[in-house]
This record gives C-alpha cells, sequence and structure tokens, in this order.
C-alpha cells in the first residue's frame, strides 16, 4: 500500500518550533533568530513529498497486541505491517511488541499497557525517510543505527512533546497525564515541549510535562527502586498506599497505571484485596523493571 | 489476641497490667515519640547500628520484592504513632521505615527479624537514639 506524505499538514500541526529540529541542529546554530521557522517553510516547501512503499513490521508479540486502525482493532500477529496513518498497535497487560522499522534502520520495542499510532511514514526526494510516532501512553525503547541520509529522522510525540533523533538508543516513558520521560543510551535525541528544546547527550535523561519546556538534562538514573513510606489499612477496607518513585518512571499497580505527582510521588487509597496484597511495577524509561509484593500488615 | 501481640518484654506476658496500659498508651498516641521527638533524637543515628545492617523491611524472593508484612520475619521492631517528623528522624536510622497499623494503632515499622534476640538488639539501639522503640510480634 502506498502512502503519501503529509508534510504540510504537519507543519500546520506542529509549528515552527518542531520545523527547526528537522532541519538539523548546524543549520539552527547558522540561522538562529527569528528568520529560521520562514526559512524552514521555504526550504521544506522546495522537498516534495514522494510516494515510497513505508511500514513498520511486527517481529515479535507476547501476550495480547491489538494491531489498530481508526477506532477498530484486531488482533496483532508476527509479520503485520502498520503502513498508515493513523494505524497503531496496542499492548494489553504482561504483553510486549517489537516493531521494525522499514530499510532495517532500527528496532521499536513496546512495554506493556502502551499505545502506539503512525503519524507520518514518508520520503523525501533525497531519499530521507521521515518516520514521525506517536505515543500515547506507556513505555517504548527505540535502538537505530546512525542514519546515513541528512534528510532522514525519526520522531516520536508525546502528549507532552516530541523527542528527534538520529541514530541512537533511547526509551520515553508516558504517563496517564501525559508528562514524558525520556532517557538516552547511545548517540544524541532532541527533546522539545511547549516550543523549547534540550539535547540529550549519552547517560542522560529529562522530563517533560505538557504545556512546560523540558527539564534540563541530568544524569541517567535508571532507577527502579520504590519507596514506601505508608502501606496500612485505613477505615477497615482501604488501604492507604504512599511512595515514592523516579518521576520519569511509570507506577502500575495490580495492572492500574498510577498518575505520579511531579516529585514521584503517589498517595493512593485502595481497597484491600483479599489476598492483603498489591502488585506494583516500575518501568524506567529504557525499560528496566521491577515487581514488588506490597503485602498489607 | 489474634495475630497481633506484644512480645517485647515478658512483662507483657507476665504482667497484664502492663499490656493493658501499652495498649490504652498506643491507641490514644499519648507515649512520647507519637507526637513529638524527643531532642535527643535530632542527632539521631551518630553510632552505628547492631547486627551489621541486617535490619530490613524487605525481601528478595525470584525477581520480586516483598514490602511490608514479612511472614518469615514474624519480630517487628515498632515505634508507635504515625509523625511525620518522627518518621523523617526514624528514616535516618533506617531509611526504608514505613507507616504501617494494627489493631492497636499505627506505628512506624523499623524491621523485621527472625529472631527475637535480633529485633530485641535493633529496638535498643534506637531507644539510645531517643525513639520508643519496641518489639512486637506479627506472625
Amino acid at each position: 500500500m502506498k502512502n503519501r506524505a503529509v508534510r504540510k499538514t504537519k507543519l500546520a500541526r506542529f509549528g515552527p518550533a518542531i520545523l527547526s529540529l528537522q532541519l538539523g541542529r548546524r543549520a539552527v546554530l547558522a540561522l538562529g533568530g527569528l528568520g529560521l521557522a520562514a526559512w524552514a517553510e521555504r526550504v521544506i516547501a522546495q522537498t516534495l513529498p514522494v510516494r515510497v512503499d513505508r511500514w513498520l513490521e511486527v517481529r515479535s508479540l507476547a501476550g495480547t497486541v491489538q494491531f489498530t486502525r481508526q477506532s477498530s482493532a484486531q488482533p496483532a500477529r508476527v509479520g503485520y505491517r502498520l503502513q498508515s496513518v493513523g494505524e497503531g498497535l496496542r499492548t494489553g497487560h504482561q504483553s510486549q511488541a517489537v516493531l521494525a522499522l522499514d530499510t532495517e534502520v532500527g528496532f521499536v520495542s513496546l512495554a506493556s499497557n502502551t499505545d502506539l499510532r503512525i503519524e507520518n511514514l514518508s520520503a523525501t526526494a533525497s531519499g530521507g525517510r521521515i518516520t514521525y510516532l506517536r505515543i500515547l501512553r506507556g513505555q517504548a525503547r527505540l535502538q537505530t543505527r546512525p542514519f546515513t541520509n541528512p534528510d532522514t529522522r525519526l520522531d516520536v510525540e508525546t502528549p507532552a512533546g516530541v523527542a528527534s533523533i538520529r541514530g541512537t538508543v533511547y526509551g520515553l516513558t508516558v504517563q496517564p497525564d501525559g508528562r514524558t520521560g525520556i532517557a538516552t543510551l547511545e548517540g544524541v535525541v532532541v527533546a522539545t515541549g511547549a516550543g523549547q528544546s534540550v539535547t540529550l547527550n549519552p547517560d542522560f535523561q529529562t522530563l517533560i510535562v505538557p504545556g512546560q519546556a523540558p527539564t534540563p538534562p541530568s544524569p541517567i538514573t535508571n532507577d527502579v527502586s520504590l519507596d514506601l513510606r505508608s502501606l496500612r489499612v485505613v477505615g477497615g477496607n482501604q488501604v492507604e498506599l504512599v511512595g515514592r518513585v523516579d518521576p520519569l518512571n511509570i507506577l502500575m499497580i495490580d495492572d492500574q497505571v498510577q498518575t505520579l505527582e511531579r516529585t514521584g510521588q503517589f498517595r493512593l487509597q485502595l481497597p484491600l484485596p483479599a489476598d492483603r496484597q498489591f502488585i506494583a511495577i516500575v518501568t524506567t524509561p529504557l525499560g528496566n523493571q521491577q515487581i514488588y509484593a506490597l503485602r498489607v500488615p | 489476641m489474634a495475630n497481633f501481640f506484644w512480645i517485647e518484654l515478658a512483662t507483657v506476658l507476665w504482667r497484664p497490667a502492663a499490656l493493658a496500659a501499652v495498649a490504652a498508651a498506643f491507641a490514644v498516641g499519648s507515649l512520647t515519640v507519637a507526637g513529638t521527638l524527643p531532642a535527643s533524637a535530632q542527632a539521631a543515628c551518630g553510632d552505628a547500628p547492631p547486627l551489621d545492617g541486617s535490619i530490613q523491611n524487605s525481601v528478595v524472593e525470584g525477581d520480586v520484592i516483598v514490602l511490608g508484612s514479612l511472614s518469615e520475619r514474624p519480630y517487628v521492631v515498632a515505634v508507635p504513632g504515625e509523625a511525620e517528623t518522627v518518621l523523617e528522624a526514624l528514616r535516618l536510622c533506617v531509611g526504608d521505615a514505613f507507616v504501617t497499623s494494627a489493631r492497636l494503632g499505627p506505628f512506624l515499622q523499623a524491621g523485621t527479624f527472625t529472631s527475637h534476640a535480633d529485633a530485641k538488639a535493633v529496638a535498643q539501639w534506637l531507644r539510645s537514639q531517643g525513639f520508643d522503640a519496641r518489639v512486637i510480634y506479627r506472625p
């Protein structure tokens, strides 16, 4: 199936701030200032989109994974190809999937409870491959080899911002409220939120809160610890659960992703389970996980 | 008392009056540490803990870290009350201490042990740091 590039639409939606990322850092530095956006629009207008086969192929599955298109969903299978804007993959509880980018330039690994959707798969006249994905929730890890074509790019948009890479290994988490944690293992990632960008060198991370600029890059933690401050029965059949995890992480308790405060703290009141135990899973942007059994005294 | 009773100090078993007094104090939060921290605890944990770091509130079972009630470590060092200031001070001594509760009221869990002797040693150490620590048995 052929896929028509939709760059003009993306321009209208995401504006000059994201466009500047598509030009590369050297161009940005050389131009700078207010003329950048106008220059970018002219350049991109001259780069005609071309028809080309593009896809993401399902390479492996575990658990419950759905192939989604608009409002419909069906079980995904190994070998399925996501080719059109709006198609996606949704992993369920204790499930995962690996997608390969066409031309084998990279792989996208999805952890459980993750929604991925294609926003744009296209190519430039110069042979560059444009891949624009959207992750609405969950955790993903991307691994690509360095792009040989300077026009090739791979962007991942979340409710809080955009991560742009040019050959790297990095991961991200998307909280229920859209907050996005991004950690880079190799290569360079440019993270953008609210029109401002930070560059993540290897072993650095950032957090983007929707509507705000990314936090300054800080050394990667990849910390799966759960600091429990309160675990007690209140009111007879409720349990007060208070604690903290790294704010870039995802905290899931009994299959439910929990909303964290900006500091990573959580304060929950949940029904007391019959077995007096909660299962908590902490997942870092790079996909490391730790399972905790919280046994109510 | 079904699955919760003081082991600290055999006095509890030998002297029912003592048990009643402790239980009543626990219930109304009138023990020394329940509300405010003794001044001596402000510099808590200047001394090294006993048992060479074996104080713990978690165990590892395969790939899972278990927190909270550890049935295989039934001797619990407890500090009555739930005051945040006390918890913060206690965490200078026992980094993973947390608030929990029993039928007699809320307390800070400062460690779990397989033996009463170890639990008692840690409770004594915490008392020397200014905390009203004691040992309870929670099988």
